[in-house]
Formats: C-alpha cells, structure tokens, sequence
C-alpha cells in the first residue's frame, strides 16, 4: 500500500496544464466532463483582483453541448450550482461568460475550485435527457402521416413491437408473403436528442440481426430527418451516423426526410 | 460516449489511405483566407484542392479559424472518398480531449492543444502530439508557424515551389489588430 497515495496524487497532478496567453492564463484542471472534455478555467485580473472565467466556453460550445437553459428541470439544475457556488455571469461578444472575482492571490484557488465544478455540472447536467424531445415526436407524425398519404392506412402498422416474444418497437412494420420490413424515424431538437434517437435505432436494427431468418425480416430503413444539418454533423451524432453509413447495403437502407420520394419508391 | 470508436469504412481502404498520407501532397500557396464560413458566421474559412501522385479520391485541404480569433483553428485534409471526410487535422485553441480508453493510465489521457488527429491502424482517429508541438504545450501556436507544422507532417507543399505560407485578412475589414488576450476588453 506503500506506492498508492504517490501513484494518485502523481497522476492528478500531471493531468494540470497551463496555456499562457500574456494576460490571461488558461489552467487546464483534473475535473473532466462526461462527454469527455477536461474543464478549463481561465484566469486574468481586472484591477487589483483576479477573475476565474469559464471564457464563454459554456456558451460558445467548446464543450460540445447544447445548454438547455431553458427547459424547467435544467433551470432548477442550474440555478442550484449556480446560486451554491455564487457564480456571476456577464454577456460580450454575443455570449454568456460565468466567472469569480477574488482579490487575494491566496484565495485565487477556491474560485478556481468553485469555477471548475460549476462547469463541469452544467456540461456534465446537459447531457442528461430530462424529458422527451418533442421534435422527436412531431417528426415521427409527419414521417407517420407523409406514409399514410403515400401508402394508405392498410399497409403499415405503426410503433409497434417485433411480436409478443420481441418487444422490440419499430416506428413503421409491414408484414405480407414477401417477407417483413422494418423503419426507424430519426429525430431530434438537439445534438444529444439526435444522437439518442439514431442510437436507440440502430441498437434495435443490431438486435433483431439473428432474428432476420425466423421472421423474413427482407429490409431495414432508416429514415432521418435532415431539416437541421448542423445537428447532424454534430461530434455527438457524428458517432452513430458513420456507424449506420458503414453498414449500409441494399437490404439495411438508409434515406433523408429531404428526398423522401426516394424514400418512399424504395418500399 | 467516451469510447473510441472505429472506422470501418477507412479499415477496408487502408492501404489507399496509408499511401496517400505518405505522399508528397502539392497545393496552391499561400492559402488565403477572406471570408467567412458560410453556415457558421463568426469562424473565417477557406478550403481548396489538394492534390498528390497517390490520389485517394478528390481531396482538399482547409482552414478555420473559430472566433475570427488567430489563436483558435484548425487545419485539415478531406477527402470524398469517406463519410465524414476528414483524413487528419491540426487542432489549436480549443479544448482539450480526454482519451477515456479504459486500458490508458489517467495521466496519459490527456490530449493537450496544440494537437494532430490522424487514423491508427485500427482505424481509430486519435489524437496525438509530435516534438514539433510538444513545445507549444504553454504557450499558444501562432497560425503562421501552426500552418508550416502542419504542412511538414501531412507533406504539403506549393505547387510551384514557392513557400508554404498562410494569409489572413477578411474581406473588407481592417488586418487583424492582433491581441493574444482572449478576454480582452470584457468587463467582470
């Protein structure tokens, strides 16, 4: 037990970095946020004091987020941390920038302290989905109603699962002698959401692989909705969709609300 | 999230990659930069072809430089050839990544700006630094010489032998009043 303080205490201390920009210093701390990203805090002086800012990181997306400030989950969220560890916030160049001031250089650490686990809650929070997207569902009517326009209401049943056995849903199922098809609505207001919805997708497509032979399953598709492109190529989203592009093939479609007469001659 | 994630598509084209990362790759210099990036207003942008003897599709080379601030870009090689197009990059100025691969010792997951980002031969897009950039790990890598760094690992050079050199002044507003201060004239 001798080595293991040093290991830690050697481990957390390399992860400190420093990015000296003249008057202001960016400290690349130990805290990292769920999606990954180590949380910097900026640090120059205005006056005789000396501010700890997020840099307008939060705002800007470095942290490769979306805030919901506004939704009402979050806002208790935020308002929590924010009030707990007395963050100040000021707006320029068209962003929020969160800070501390402090004017005594022995107390600089405890804003830095307060700074880095306040952004690391808000970045960390937001990746959390509080409730459903409600983009997710108004797409899943319009696919829904743009295939009842083009097919009828006979031929496709909607949201439902694979059978009792395989509970499995699907947002589109058709069933007749030539075998089973399967569809997948993608959607979603933000980053997170998307990514969310393409993952649950593709995972339910991965899961019925085995299934194929014994329910003729002859077709997958998957059917994203493209009115946000910035959503799309997103890093968050950018995971799940190169997976789905890979695995491509004339059997496991993959089509865009944009061309969705494409879409829909395909079936 | 947090795992790296492979590309399959690159696996099956390797060989063409790995050549083509390895030649001598030839563009028109110097690279200007005037203007703004279409969708995304507050970054400045320019992409234009790339060219190489091992050509891996029709691929370009861009820049971009976030916040019309000359300490926060990015460098990259793209191709049509894979999905998400980007070969490899050179990244200063943003944040920093956490390579939260469970087998990789805490200290050694940090992956400081400045950075390349290139594929191993698993076809994952990893993030590493050369000695070249290890002595920028304190102070901020001016594009100038960012540009030179990148051009020298990805082979890059002019097309008529003239220097590889990047200029940068946006259309119609005056050149760059240069001020390393990210936070400078905000009030707290």
């Amino acid at each position: 037990m001798d080595k293991v303080f040093e290991t830690i205490t050697t481990a957390y201390q390399s992860l400190w970095q420093i990015k000296d920009y003249g008057k202001t210093l960016e400290i690349v701390t130990p805290v990292a946020t769920m999606n990954n990203m180590f949380v910097s805090v900026f640090i120059t002086k205005r006056g005789d004091d000396y501010i700890a800012t997020d840099g307008g990181w939060i705002d800007a997306g470095m942290y490769e987020c979306e805030v919901e400030w506004k939704a009402l989950v979050f806002k208790k969220i935020a308002a929590f941390y924010f009030d707990e560890l007395n963050i100040m916030k000021t707006e320029a160049k068209s962003r929020t920038f969160y800070y501390k001031r402090i004017n005594k250089l022995e107390l600089l650490p405890n804003i830095v302290f307060d700074l880095a686990n306040f952004i690391n809650a808000i970045v960390s929070s937001s990746n959390i989905k509080f409730t459903a997207d409600r983009e997710e569902i108004t797409f899943r009517k319009y696919a829904r109603g743009f295939m009842i326009r083009e097919f009828g209401n006979e031929r496709f049943e909607y949201d439902k699962p694979l059978s009792e056995n395989y509970p499995i849903k699907f947002n589109a199922i058709e069933r007749n002698k030539d075998g089973v098809k399967l569809i997948n609505f993608v959607s979603g207001s933000n980053s997170s959401y998307y990514a969310n919805s393409l993952c649950r997708s593709n995972t339910n497509f991965q899961m019925v692989i085995p299934l194929h032979q014994a329910f003729n399953i002859k077709r997958t598709i998957t059917l994203l909705d493209d009115r946000n492109i910035s959503v799309i190529n997103s890093p968050q989203v950018q995971t799940y969709y190169n997976y789905l592009m890979d695995n491509r093939t004339e059997e496991n479609g993959v089509f865009l609300w944009s061309q969705r007469n494409n879409f829909a001659n395909a079936i | 999230m947090g795992r790296i994630k492979i590309n399959n598509e690159l696996l099956r084209i390797m060989d063409d990659y790995n050549l083509f990362m390895s030649s001598c790759k030839n563009t028109v210099m110097p690279i200007f930069v005037t203007k703004e990036k279409p969708n995304h207003k507050t970054s400045l942008y320019k992409e234009q072809m790339l060219v190489s003897d091992k050509p891996f599709g029709d691929t370009l080379i861009n820049c971009e430089i976030r916040d019309k601030n000359l300490l926060n870009y990015s460098f990259q090689i793209l191709s049509d050839r894979l999905n998400n197009r980007v070969l490899a990059r050179l990244d200063e100025g943003n944040g920093v990544h956490r390579n939260n691969i469970p087998d990789i010792p805490l200290a050694e997951q940090v992956v400081s700006t400045p950075h390349f980002h290139k594929y191993d031969s698993y076809g994952r897009f990893l993030a590493y630094k050369t000695d070249s950039l290890n002595s920028y790990n304190e102070k901020p890598l001016e594009i100038e010489e960012g540009f030179r760094i990148f051009c020298e690992e990805e082979m890059i050079s002019s097309i008529d032998g003239s220097p590889s050199r990047i200029e940068i002044k946006e259309d119609g507003v005056l050149p760059f009043d240069y001020d390393n201060d990210p936070l400078a004239g905000i009030s707290f």
